[in-house]
């Protein structure tokens, strides 16, 4: 009997003294294999620009009434080194350079240039349309030794397109889609390139018709999303022009190049230019718009917060008349590029006929100090520089002597004057959205947007991990 | 026709309490020999009846057959004599001689007439009633089973093969001219010699059955000598046979004979064993070596045959024939006879009742089959799908569960595991315990599947088993089962594929089934309150198929070692005279266990450190971050559920609540207390465990990209639940017995629990398959996960290793280095501790795989990285994962580099520049490849100037190299590898690995090992051979 209850009694306590063992029982932190950083000295860089532009569709040759094809252009590529043929573009072994093309007639009369970038796995190009008269040409370019393949997502008003498209591009060779052919009239684009392996150098060929009469051309560089952007570069107008040496600009006349006889009245009433900014939030954004001047803010509102819808392009009219930049500020991530329209009289045409040419300028984040740069692309191209806070603005050269100088007022853009000449590549370090601006007295204008180059490390993350499964242990 | 002569001879030793009662016996007949000599081998005192015509005579002799002898010798002999051959422990019946010499003179031609022999204590008890021999083997089987009631049945038998000497009447002549006993038999199997010489002359040998003498066989007993028993004399008694068949064997059946030898050793070995009969099998072992050194004897008995002229044809009928041996080794080695005597018959009411209650268990399971059936069906049913497809068990901290049987032995046999660079681990056990499912059919894949697969259902079976030891109610039994088999935190291991943790349920269970039945605890079936099916008698086999089971328990999941080992002692100490069957339990899995121990224990003082290598996971698993004591007290994760019910949680509690809580309540009953205690102890030892596990950290990282884990709560809880449905059901058996309305009460509230338990369970388990739920974080996939062209090179005379990449949603790329086709944890853990240096093997440097990391990281992101560190370490092939795009990028433009293809599984880039290899002789002109394996290389030729042997694996201890059989240096190599000089000379290198403390453990594990397995075959055996 005693015994039994000794017995009952110590198992009815053990059992007490093991749940009280466990009920305070707590797992231990335990380790994982610790993720290793490393600097890699990155490969030897390569840039890739898309080459010349191409008339994309109804192209009927060089002569008669309704001839498409230039037949007097000029382009150029400007780096530090000399540049091969990569497929329909160039290459060159550097890690920046520029390209400018003047075309003096045809359907895509008009200036254009570009940035040549070095590949990337993830970019995304806002402009270009595919509306009735637009062309959006996509060339893709692949300088690496590798093969790579491209998924292409088209965006538009309605939002992303389902179907992608899927392109290898071989090494050292180029890829190029016109957009219109899978995703007809868009009045707005974008268009994100995801490319596997070594990567690839994406440009947009935004070229557009008004009737018969040449409405721009223009190349489309790569943009990034950010919630903090500005668009340095608005409604750049021909006029209050603080050039420097425009010796080296070469000015095209336009009747050097063209046989036809009925040309157009010089009274003809030139529209002003017109500014459209386009946004497009990958995953949906509230954004507030800003127009700053060279005086400071301008009043010009939406009225409120603009909502975006996920994937859904939008563009958005700006009402300026003088040289003015775009502030974007937004609760997500959110991609913002600006079209600036130039009328002009057309060489030839119909009474009332009005030519245009225009120029994309993306939106650059603004909301920590970089360090951009960009090649000069032409004597007499003008440098534009917002900054979001007053500071003073200094250009470098390579050889870090500075080549242009001037104080922004906060939330101001500025016309920076610079002394450098057509390839020589400069750069910005602070908190700057700037680009370059070239334009004509005839009616012709293009712009060229800096890139970050200054990852001259590359950085590696690795872990020990088991395979398959090896994020577990 | 006068009387024949009759003489009579009693040789004594005296070491028999029989002798007086002899000499009674004798002076009792009814007829008394002509003379009775009395042979007295030895200086002692005898006290003969003054009745008794004797003629005593003291001899030196030291055998029977010798005394006979030289005293035939010295009285001569009498026409027509006949000589009755007596024991000193031999009473003949008043009327025994009068019968044997009415038979000789009906028998002229019979040369010996045998008496049939009784028990000493019980002469209706028969001993024996003549004897014969196998054609083949020589196995000596009586006529009448032993103990046999003699009621005249046997009363027809004249003409036997054999009699007995001992009291049988011999005609002199015969004698004299068949060379009399045979001395070289010692003792044992003279009667059979000189019966068969008998017939082999031409004359016959007859038994007389209603001649009776009692028979106490001091010698056979081993009265004689200082061991009693019939064990004592048996190696004795199986080398006669032996002596007799090869004395009697044509020449031609020698050399069958000879091989004929050691297998029916080997099988009488695994039999003895099997029987739990150690000291027989030992005796059996014995008979090798006593035969080699009887051989002389044989020779002489096989020469004597001849001279005296005994070399006729022996009648086929009156050798056994093979049903007679047949039943002979069934009633002389598995006691059938004995068992059908003491088989009690019931009445045909009480057979009714029990027919009826052996139905309702049959109903319960069913019952049990059904559910736990349709459980394994349901939470199995994609494993079933995807097995069929061909593919494998896998998920986070798995690997691969498709390796092939020689990886799983290597890692079993050497300890060394292959994975990252290679490591010595603890112990091969787990591996050992994975070598079955390997050997399955379909291999390892097929193997862990199926266990997963039949979990549930083998749980349930084990513990509806193990519950009828606590009682006879079906529903409650059924419940036990379903609720076992069911347990929540059981089911989530099965869903995440935690092999140990569920192979340690399943063990539980079946330990629980065979402890109780080692001992005889339980309980009977029941008829009007009365045991009428007594449970059956204590089993050995039992115990050490009780001893399996925690073996594979403990292997399986190491943290319940020592509970288990200290719920053992305790058993052992209510187990009464059969505590040592019960303690000896506990050393199969101490000495399978063992090198754990000692790894934890170099540990201390550090006892946290001690207590997490005692709880270290052995095998795949995840880290637990969760509540221990939900686990603990079998609480369902409803983060596993549909969303949709997640509101209903306390279904998932209920099973834990009820059983704890009718544990508890079974305590305060008094019901069946010693069973309550046990179990209630088995739940706090499983809430212990529970926590300790929860609060180590059962792995550290491995050097070859495991991360740490802490240890899974789950295991201790399959022994909450194991004990608690110990006590619960074990005072309802102890309900079942009462009678009243208060026990009918109980029994009435016991079934609604029961079956609200059971529907709780099964509740839980529909709610774990439910469309929408998340069961676990096992998956299937396909079983190659390295392109189909690279394990070629894994499995190679180069065994090169494998670079795997995975490119991960954070940017990072994952790495791991194969010597498979996947990660092979599946086989066990390398077991680091935290230090980085491997808890066993015999020590060294060691390098883990982190060293890569950099030619990793530069890989992955520039084409001109340098991957020479890869081929340093044996890596021919990197494999870039589906996803991994931007790797391949870089990779594709690497000059050392070259595609060799792609597919869904992966892209793999080969080394260039030379064979790949994982040893190599490297001299200032180059290096050459050598062939090897896991944990081996060689031969291989080797410069004659000599170079140094490079393996690519850390340095630890144990790697050896040999040329021309003399033993390498080792030598220092600048990234901590095993390097060896070869020196400068002819004959090829060859290298191996061994930890010999590893190999002595394996041995001792393999020896228990079979042992617990052999005798754990339900093999039954007589109470001769349990002698």
């Amino acid at each position: 009997m005693i015994r039994r209850i000794v017995l009952s009694a110590g198992a009815l306590a053990l059992v007490a003294g093991s749940a009280a063992v466990v009920a305070t029982a707590t797992p231990p932190p335990v380790d994982s294999p610790a993720p290793m950083s490393f600097e890699i000295e990155p490969p030897t860089p390569v840039v890739a620009c898309p080459g010349a532009q191409t008339v994309p569709v109804g192209d009927v040759g060089t002569a008669g009434d309704l001839a498409s094809e230039p037949t007097v252009r000029t382009l150029d590529v400007r780096g530090s080194t000399a540049t091969r043929v990569l497929g329909f573009g160039l290459a060159a072994d550097d890690a920046i350079a520029v390209q400018t093309e003047q075309i003096a007639d045809g359907d895509i009369e008009g200036w254009a240039a570009l940035t040549c970038a070095q590949p990337s796995f993830d970019q995304w190009l806002v402009g270009g349309a595919t509306t009735l008269g637009s062309s959006a040409r996509l060339v893709l370019l692949n300088p690496s030794a590798a093969p790579t393949e491209v998924t292409v997502t088209i965006y538009g008003p309605l939002g992303a397109q389902q179907d992608q498209l899927l392109l290898p591009v071989a090494p050292g060779d180029s890829v190029q889609r016109l957009i219109e052919a899978v995703a007809t009239q868009m009045s707005a684009l974008v268009v994100r390139v995801e490319a596997t392996g070594p990567g690839i150098v994406a440009a947009l060929q935004d070229s557009r018709l008004a009737g018969f009469q040449p409405a721009g051309t223009a190349w489309v560089g790569a943009s990034a999303p950010a919630t903090d952007l500005a668009i340095p570069l608005v409604n750049a107008d021909a006029q209050a022009v603080p050039r420097g040496d425009t010796g080296g600009v070469q000015v095209i006349d336009p009747g050097t190049a063209t046989t036809v006889t009925d040309a157009a009245s010089p009274t003809v009433d030139v529209p002003p230019p017109t500014v459209t900014v386009r946004l497009m939030a990958p995953e949906g954004a509230n954004v507030d718009l800003s127009l700053v001047s060279s005086a400071g803010i301008e009043s010009w509102s939406v009225g409120q917060p603009l909502a975006l819808e996920p994937g859904v392009v939008t563009d958005i009219d700006v009402p300026t008349d003088t040289l003015g930049a775009v502030e974007v500020r937004s609760d997500a991530p959110v991609l913002a590029a600006a079209r600036t329209v130039v009328a002009r009289a057309p060489r030839e045409g119909l009474a009332d006929d009005v030519a245009y040419d225009h120029t994309w300028v993306p939106a650059m984040d603004v909301r920590a100090s970089t360090t951009l740069s960009a090649v000069v692309p032409l004597d007499g191209a003008r440098l534009a520089v917002y900054s979001p806070y007053s500071a003073r603005v200094d250009v470098l050269d390579d050889a870090d002597q500075v080549v242009g100088s001037a104080e922004v007022t906060g939330r101001t853009v500025q016309w920076v004057p610079m002394s450098a000449t057509a390839g020589t590549r400069v750069r910005i370090a602070g908190v700057f959205a700037w680009a370059f601006v070239m334009t004509s007295p005839d009616g012709y204008i293009a712009s060229v947007a800096p890139v970050d180059i200054s990852d001259s490390v590359l950085t590696a993350t690795v872990r020990p991990g088991m395979y398959p499964n090896s994020v577990s242990g | 026709m006068s009387t024949p002569y009759v003489r009579a001879v009693l040789v004594t030793d005296g070491q028999t309490e029989h002798l007086s009662a002899t000499f009674a016996a004798i002076a009792a007949l009814d007829e008394q020999p002509a003379i009775l000599h009395v042979v007295v081998t030895g200086d002692l005192d005898i006290d003969i009846p003054e009745a008794l015509a004797t003629d005593v005579r003291r001899v030196d002799s030291t055998t029977y057959a010798d005394a006979v002898s030289g005293l035939l010798d010295d009285v001569g002999a009498r026409d027509g004599e006949l000589v009755w051959l007596l024991h000193d422990d031999l009473a003949p019946h008043a009327d025994a001689l009068t019968r044997l010499v009415a038979t000789a003179t009906k028998r002229p031609h019979a040369a010996v007439v045998g008496a049939a022999h009784v028990r000493w204590n019980d002469s209706s008890r028969l001993v024996n009633l003549g004897t014969t021999v196998s054609k083949v083997g020589a196995r000596r089987v009586a006529l009448v089973v032993e103990d046999d009631i003699d009621q005249g049945q046997h009363d027809w038998r004249e003409d036997v093969m054999a009699v007995s000497l001992a009291g049988a009447l011999v005609r002199r002549d015969a004698f004299d001219a068949l060379g009399r006993l045979d001395g070289g038999y010692q003792g044992f199997g003279d009667s059979l010699e000189w019966c068969r010489r008998v017939w082999a002359s031409g004359r016959d040998v007859v038994i007389e059955p209603r001649a009776h003498v009692r028979h106490a066989q001091s010698g056979l007993y081993g009265a004689r000598t200082r061991r009693t028993g019939r064990g004592a004399t048996h190696a004795r008694r199986r080398v006669s046979e032996w002596h007799h068949a090869f004395a009697w064997a044509p020449w031609w059946a020698i050399v069958p004979l000879i091989v004929l030898l050691p297998l029916s050793v080997a099988v009488r070995v695994v039999a003895r064993l099997a029987q739990n009969a150690p000291r027989r099998a030992l005796a059996e072992v014995a008979v090798l070596f006593l035969l080699v050194a009887r051989i002389p004897a044989i020779v002489r008995t096989a020469v004597a045959h001849r001279a005296v002229g005994a070399t006729g044809p022996v009648e086929d009928r009156l050798f056994a024939s093979m049903r007679q041996v047949i039943d002979a080794v069934r009633q002389r080695e598995l006691g059938t006879f004995e068992r059908s005597r003491a088989s009690r018959a019931p009445s045909e009411l009480v057979r009714a009742e029990l027919d009826a209650a052996a139905a309702r268990q049959r109903r319960s399971l069913l019952t049990t089959v059904l559910i736990a059936a349709g459980a394994s069906a349901a939470l199995g049913l994609d494993y079933v799908r995807s097995l069929v497809a061909g593919q494998m068990v896998a998920g986070p901290g798995i690997g691969s569960t498709d390796l092939p049987f020689e990886t799983v032995w290597s890692r079993a046999w050497t300890g060394w595991a292959e994975m990252g660079f290679g490591s010595a681990g603890i112990d091969g056990a787990y591996a050992g315990l994975m070598v079955p499912l390997a050997a399955a059919p379909g291999g390892l894949r097929v193997g862990v599947g199926v266990l997963l697969i039949a979990a549930p259902f083998l749980a349930a079976l084990f513990a509806w088993w193990a519950a009828g030891h606590a009682t006879r109610g079906p529903w409650i039994r059924a419940t036990v089962a379903i609720v076992f088999g069911l347990w929540p935190p059981f089911l989530a291991a099965v869903a995440d594929a935690r092999i140990g943790p569920v192979l340690a349920h399943i063990a539980l269970p079946a330990a629980a089934l065979a402890l109780p039945r080692a001992v005889g605890w339980r309980r009977g079936e029941l008829v009007a309150g009365r045991v009428e099916a007594p449970a059956p008698a204590p089993s050995p086999s039992a115990a050490l198929a009780a001893a399996l089971a925690i073996t594979v328990a403990t292997v399986a999941q190491p943290v319940l070692l020592l509970p288990v080992v200290v719920i053992v002692g305790m058993l052992g100490l209510m187990a009464g005279r059969l505590r040592w069957r019960v303690w000896s339990i506990a050393a199969v899995p101490m000495v399978v266990g063992l090198p754990g121990v000692v790894a934890a224990a170099k540990l201390a003082p550090d006892w946290s450190l001690v207590a997490s290598v005692l709880a270290r996971e052995p095998g795949p698993g995840t880290n637990f971050t969760g509540s221990a004591w939900r686990v603990a007290v079998g609480m369902a994760d409803t983060s596993r559920w549909p969303a949709t019910v997640g509101g209903a949680w306390p279904i998932g509690a209920i099973a834990g609540v009820v059983v704890l809580a009718s544990a508890l309540a079974a305590i305060v009953s008094r019901r069946a207390w010693r069973p309550v205690v046990v179990g209630l102890v088995v739940a706090a030892a499983g809430a212990v465990v529970s926590a300790w596990s929860a609060q180590a950290t059962a792995a550290w990282p491995d050097g070859a990209g495991a991360s740490a884990i802490s240890g899974w709560p789950g295991t201790g809880s399959s022994l909450v639940a194991l004990g608690a449905l110990v006590a619960a059901a074990a005072a309802h058996g102890a309900l079942l017995a009462g009678e009243g309305t208060r026990f009918a009460f109980g029994r009435v509230i016991s079934a609604a629990l029961a079956t609200v338990v059971a529907g709780a369970s099964v509740a839980v388990l529909v709610f774990l398959v439910w469309p929408g739920s998340q069961p676990g974080s096992a998956t299937m996939i396909d079983t190659h996960v390295l392109p189909l062209a690279v394990p070629l090179d894994q499995e190679g005379p180069y065994r090169q290793r494998v670079l795997a990449l995975t490119a991960l949603e954070d940017g990072s790329v994952a790495y791991s280095v194969l010597s498979h086709d996947g990660s092979s944890q599946a086989i066990g853990r390398v077991q680091w501790g935290p230090d980085g240096t491997p808890l066993g093997g015999p020590g060294g440097q060691m390098v883990g795989i982190d060293t890569l990391a950099r030619t990793v990281a530069e890989a992955m992101q520039s084409g001109a990285a340098d991957v020479q560190a890869l081929r340093d370490w044996g890596i021919g092939t990197v494999v870039v994962a589906p996803g991994g795009t931007r790797i391949q990028g870089a990779l594709d433009q690497n000059a050392r580099l070259t595609l060799v293809g792609g597919s869904e599984i992966g892209t793999a880039y080969r080394l260039d520049g030379g064979e790949v290899s994982r040893a190599w002789l490297a001299t200032d002109a180059g290096t050459t490849a050598v062939q090897s394996t896991a944990t081996s290389g060689g031969p291989t030729a080797a410069p004659a100037a000599g170079a140094t042997l490079v393996i690519a694996v850390p340095a630890a201890g144990g790697w050896t190299a040999q040329r021309d059989g003399r033993e390498l240096d080792r030598v220092d190599d600048p990234l901590g590898r095993v390097a060896f000089a070869v020196p400068a000379g002819v004959g090829p290198v060859t290298y191996t690995y061994r930890d010999p403390a590893q190999r002595w453990w394996w041995w001792a594990s393999a020896a228990v090992l079979a042992w617990a397995l052999i005798g754990s075959v339900p093999l039954r055996r007589s109470k001769e051979v349990a002698e």
